[in-house]
């Protein structure tokens, strides 16, 4: 996978409001082109990693950081937000706070048009994230008139017009209902398949973890306390429980049949299961 | 030592005395003045009569509020404030401003805004409506939020003419009229916690007794030169308007805004809101 | 009533530049203040006036109900202003202390002309101009960009910010709250259960909207605008015939008629 596109080593960062460390000497590496997903109780420091690598904290967020955070390179702490245009992008949870325009093809121009790009050059990303996610229809509506999915759409749309690298993603579907959750996360699987995007996401739909991630890692106070392949980390059922993530359905079913000794891998995928009950 | 202490509590206690007074006055005023004439209270309104009757000089003492109420507004937008030692650079003009404060002023010039337009002024009698709540919120929002609070206030109560379709020329007063209503208790009320009979005493002082007296004059001082072009009579702006203006801010301030103070204090505190603590941090 | 906020529609007054907008806004102001003291010469104003309001697609009953929602205090002030010219003209009737002369009515007409003219205009210039093309119409104008940009975002946050506030009172209404219960201070105190929860709300929205802002790059550089309105024909036509139209009028109503 080639070098690392996000580095973190020994990170510490605490909000200005807040009393205790919210990440506690975290360290991680994310390839380029992989698809890395967060899982974790609320308040484990999901939201808080992604927004220091965003540059957001302590440039936006006030805050203390201590540790190193680089993006492509790039020193974010020292760097801050505004000189990450092209590197990082975020979506965040909230799609009815994302969408501040009253047309998508203004919502979809403002960050070209922000970042002071020619005219040619904003018309022309905006054509081109419109083809890449299908967006034409929603063009000419207004945002407001627009389910939260399509609005979260719009909202990862509008980031990518700056042509991120790497995309960070807060919990994009928490506030959707199931259509608005499986509207986005095929637009996400689209981009990592079509598209070789570095992505983070933080995101508790282990179903759709598992067949996306690259790599999971769960987090538990403020540090990664399990990082590998889905398979390897959601095999482990009464491990991940203890860190308040819930396995996948098929996991959690064959792990009960494992504990009246009935000798089966644990799968975690559908497909994988009906294999192991196939034997 | 204790003698000035207890010298202020005395001015503190006559501060929030004053204040609940006149509230009280006002509301008994208006209330004996519509039970005299139904018909026109205003015309047996006392402070009706006190600003139409003495309208020379409050064009006068308007002349000098405007000026300085509008010179105050664009040094501060330029980043300069007026302290003791003169003109000096406050780091809150809107050259400084970041996101935050864009979203700040904007969110709440939004709720301003949307509370002005959605909640219905509150009727005295059938027909005849007069206080406005949501008008407490303006002086919360300049202690609270700082500058980018005082330009919400401003600017929500120019979308709440242009929702309820009455933005005109005069409009152009109520601007600068509600940048002031903020700005007052935000520059000189010391303890804006309202949880000391100081931060209580000085805010009745600034955020309902100045506060009211300047942004009535200023905005009917607005009226008043641009009659020729808004088309209301001086009786209308200062029998009318400017005891209404006076009068609701007095009273929806003094009863309202310490009590909203006292519980949203903590809550802009704790989500690292508070203008001055993010001044420090800047 | 959101008589003043941007509604989407294809109509003539959509089309128009912002500036040729503001230029007719502009000279509506000038014909209502130089018709102030003849109503009758206002007439012509004030239909204009209905006319946009239809070809905007806001309907020309909307100068109705602004006059019915204002008309206690529109009916106050022209009475004033009939009564402070009583004693010019013929009297026409008395009523009580109240006597209204022919040229104390026009005078009133006028001046009720002067007030809701501009006011009438302001709504079509709102309503049919988009936030975007205003944030660049207020920068061209020399307003700030960050004021201006607040000032756009403020309008477009203004709905969902409606839509919490009305939440927020149905909520509390079915938990038993009355907003008309009791004496005048009574009545406002019941506003509390209704503003501390909006006001918790926008606390909470803040630090959403200033990252959604960062990572849109708000304010970083000098914005290009790339749905810049563009100056047509239609928008030269337009102000001509607005030119000709309130400059006779302006100069019909200067001429002393009484």
């Amino acid at each position: 996978m080639g070098s690392p596109a996000v580095v973190v080593k020994d990170l510490y960062v605490k909000y200005a409001v807040s009393v205790e460390w919210i990440l506690k000497g975290l360290s991680l590496n994310v390839n380029r082109g992989e698809m890395l997903i967060l899982m974790g109780p609320s308040g484990c420091g999901k939201s808080t990693l992604l927004y220091v690598i965003a540059g957001l904290i302590p440039w936006v967020v006030p805050g203390e950081v201590d540790g190193e955070v680089s993006v492509e390179g790039l020193n974010v702490t020292d760097l801050g937000y505004s000189k990450l245009a092209g590197v990082v992008g975020i979506v965040y949870q909230n799609p009815e706070m994302q969408v501040i325009t009253r047309s998508v093809k203004e919502e979809l121009a403002m960050v070209p048009e922000n970042l002071g790009l020619p005219k040619d050059e904003v018309v022309s990303r905006v054509e081109w994230v419109a083809d890449a996610l299908d967006l034409h229809r929603y063009l000419d509506r207004d945002p407001q008139s627009l389910s939260g999915g399509e609005k979260q759409l719009i909202a990862i749309a509008s980031v990518l017009t700056m042509k991120p690298r790497v995309l960070l993603l807060d919990e994009p579907t928490s506030m959707l209902d199931h259509k608005g959750t499986s509207l986005v996360l095929e637009v996400v699987s689209q981009l990592k398949r079509e598209h070789g995007l570095t992505i983070i996401a933080a995101e508790h739909r282990v179903e759709w973890a598992v067949e996306v991630a690259d790599r999971i890692a769960v987090m538990h106070e403020g540090r990664i306390v399990l990082i590998g392949e889905p398979q390897d980390v959601f095999s482990r059922v009464d491990e991940i429980e203890k860190y308040g993530v819930r396995p996948p359905g098929v996991s959690e079913v064959v792990y009960c049949l494992r504990r009246k000794s009935i000798e089966i891998p644990v799968p975690v995928r559908l497909k994988e299961a009906v294999e192991v009950f196939r034997l | 030592m204790s003698e000035a202490k207890s010298s202020a509590r005395v001015l503190v206690l006559f501060s929030v005395l004053l204040g609940v007074l006149a509230a009280a006055l006002v509301v008994y005023a208006f209330w004996q003045a519509l039970t005299a004439n139904p018909e026109n209270p205003w015309s047996s309104f006392i402070l009706s009569q006190i600003f139409f009757g003495y309208r020379d000089m409050m064009f006068v003492v308007g002349a000098v509020i405007w000026i300085l109420g509008t010179l105050v507004f664009v040094v501060e937008l330029l980043g300069l404030t007026f302290t003791r030692r003169g003109l000096t650079k406050s780091g809150t003009g809107i050259a400084n401003w970041g996101v935050i404060d864009v979203a700040l002023a904007a969110l709440s010039a939004a709720v301003y805004g949307g509370l002005l337009a959605a909640t219905a002024p509150i009727v005295i009698v059938p027909g005849f409506t007069w206080l406005r709540p949501a008008n407490s919120l303006a002086p919360i929002f300049g202690m609270f939020f700082g500058i980018p609070g005082c330009i919400g206030a401003a600017i929500g109560n120019l979308i709440a003419d242009i929702v309820g379709g009455f933005f005109g020329v005069g409009s152009f007063g109520g601007f600068i009229g509600n940048f002031l209503i903020a700005y007052l208790p935000y520059k000189f009320v010391k303890d804006h916690s309202f949880s000391s009979s100081q931060s209580i005493g000085e805010f009745y002082a600034w955020g309902v007794l100045i506060q009211a007296f300047v942004s009535a004059v200023y905005i009917c001082w607005w009226l008043n030169v641009t009659e020729a072009i808004v088309g209301l009579p001086l009786f209308v702006v200062w029998g009318i308007i400017a005891p209404t203006i006076f009068t609701n801010n007095i009273v929806v301030n003094a009863v309202l805004s310490p009590v909203l103070g006292r519980i949203l204090y903590p809550l802009v505190k704790g989500r690292g809101l508070y203008w001055r603590d993010r001044v420090r941090v800047r | 009533m959101s008589s003043g906020l941007y509604v989407e529609r294809e109509t003539f007054f959509h089309k128009l530049d912002p500036r040729a907008k503001l230029v007719w806004l502009l000279l509506v102001l000038v014909a209502s203040i130089a018709t102030q003291f003849n109503g009758l010469k206002g007439i012509p104003v004030f239909a204009s006036l209905v006319v946009a309001l239809s070809l905007s697609g806001l309907g020309a009953g909307l100068a109705a109900l602004l006059v019915v929602n204002a008309s206690a205090f529109l009916a106050a002030v022209t009475l004033v202003w009939a009564s402070m010219y009583s004693n010019q003209g013929n009297l026409l009737f008395s009523l009580g202390f109240l006597k209204i002369t022919d040229y104390g009515l026009l005078v009133a007409l006028g001046k009720f002309f002067l007030i809701i003219c501009p006011v009438l205009a302001f709504v079509v210039f709102f309503s049919s101009t988009k936030p975007y093309h205003l944030t660049w119409a207020l920068e061209r104008l020399g307003v700030p960009s960050k004021i201006a940009l607040t000032f756009t975002l403020a309008l477009n946050l203004l709905p969902s910010a409606l839509r919490a506030v009305k939440e927020v009172i149905d909520a509390q209404k079915a938990r038993g709250l009355a907003l008309d219960r009791g004496g005048p201070l009574q009545r406002l105190k019941n506003h509390l259960p209704i503003i501390v929860p909006v006001i918790s709300k926008l606390l909470s929205d803040v630090w959403d909207l200033s990252m959604v802002l960062a990572s849109r790059f708000v304010g970083l550089a000098k914005r290009t605008y790339v749905f810049e309105p563009s100056w047509r024909l239609r928008d030269t036509l337009f102000v001509l015939a607005s030119t000709i139209f309130y400059g006779g009028v302006a100069t019909w109503g200067l001429q002393p008629s009484l």
